[in-house]
């Protein structure tokens, strides 16, 4: 049933989930304060990105799913390779300035939803060599924040 | 012969690395310190996996060595040049751009790297001087964090 890079896509996709949990949802100083003081608005937070997902999954009714075992061309390549390192780059940057701007826990979770609905997305829509690039870059980069910067 | 060779070249990379892990974590055993570790020796796993994903579909994935033409003298020559040239490097970037380059978890996060592309080369490339190139650079890294500074 699954094929070799539908696995790597799943696979992929985890890596990314669990690193941004980590970066937004564990390494905060003071977790606990923040849920028990924020509860009512921690709860509301993901709502509009399910809401938004859920209109997505309802407009964009045609199915691409692109992992099947063919060889890539060279074009295809290095446009995903250039699409990890500018969505690395993007994520490096937009991590720090997230962090600096968006102290309270609501909005982290807010956020969190927001690129969990995206990757929900890439797997029930599109997937194929260029939202795996974007996956990757998102993982890669909020990796890199976290060994550079934090 | 080659597969010793490669075997004792992978335990020379791993020694000092798994060395300085525990150098770094003994500092100070906080979380955040901890997880900073983890992310930078898993940090090159999403790149591996992309790789992956792209390459899965070439035939005859791992390769054989051509072991007619292994010559010993030229890979250590590689590898005694690429580690003195990873030193030198090293030492320049500390002195001029990045100040705390070896109390941070960078150095890390590039031995990983290497490893990874270590085990890139050999699954598609499979080419001694590569094998030669990575183990010195490791072993640069590793030696200039451990003893020069």
């Amino acid at each position: 049933m699954f094929t070799n890079r539908s696995l790597l896509f799943y696979l992929q996709s985890l890596i990314a989930v669990f690193s941004m949990a980590i970066i937004g949802l564990i390494l905060v100083p003071d977790l606990g304060e923040q849920v028990s003081a924020h509860m009512l608005k921690v709860t509301i937070a993901p709502f509009p990105s399910i809401s938004l997902l859920i209109f997505l999954l309802f407009v964009f009714n045609k199915i691409i799913r692109d992992l099947d075992d063919k060889i890539y061309s060279l074009r295809d390549i290095v446009i995903g390779s250039v699409i990890v390192f500018l969505v690395s780059v993007l994520i490096f940057v937009g991590t720090g300035l997230a962090l600096s701007f968006m102290q309270s826990i609501d909005k982290k979770v807010f956020l969190f939803s927001i690129f969990l609905g995206l990757i929900v997305f890439c797997l029930f829509r599109i997937s194929n060599l260029y939202t795996m690039a974007i996956i990757t870059g998102m993982s890669e980069g909020i990796i890199l924040y976290i060994i550079f910067r934090y | 012969m080659s597969k010793s060779f490669t075997r004792g070249l992978v335990i020379i990379l791993l020694v000092p690395y798994s060395l300085f892990l525990f150098e770094f974590v003994a500092k100070d055993v906080t979380f955040s310190n901890v997880i900073k570790v983890v992310a930078s020796v898993f940090g090159p796993i999403p790149l591996a996996i992309f790789l992956a994903y792209i390459f899965v579909a070439k035939e005859n994935i791992i390769k054989e060595i051509d072991e007619t033409f292994i010559s010993v003298f030229a890979s250590f020559g590689y590898l005694f040049f690429m580690l003195l040239m990873s030193v030198v490097f090293l030492y320049f970037l500390e002195a001029f751009i990045y100040k705390g380059f070896s109390e941070s978890v960078v150095p890390i996060f590039i031995n990983s790297l290497v490893l990874m592309m270590y085990i890139m080369n050999i699954l598609y490339v499979k080419s001694i001087q590569m094998i030669a190139i990575l183990s010195g650079m490791s072993m640069g890294i590793s030696m200039y964090v451990l003893f020069l500074t």
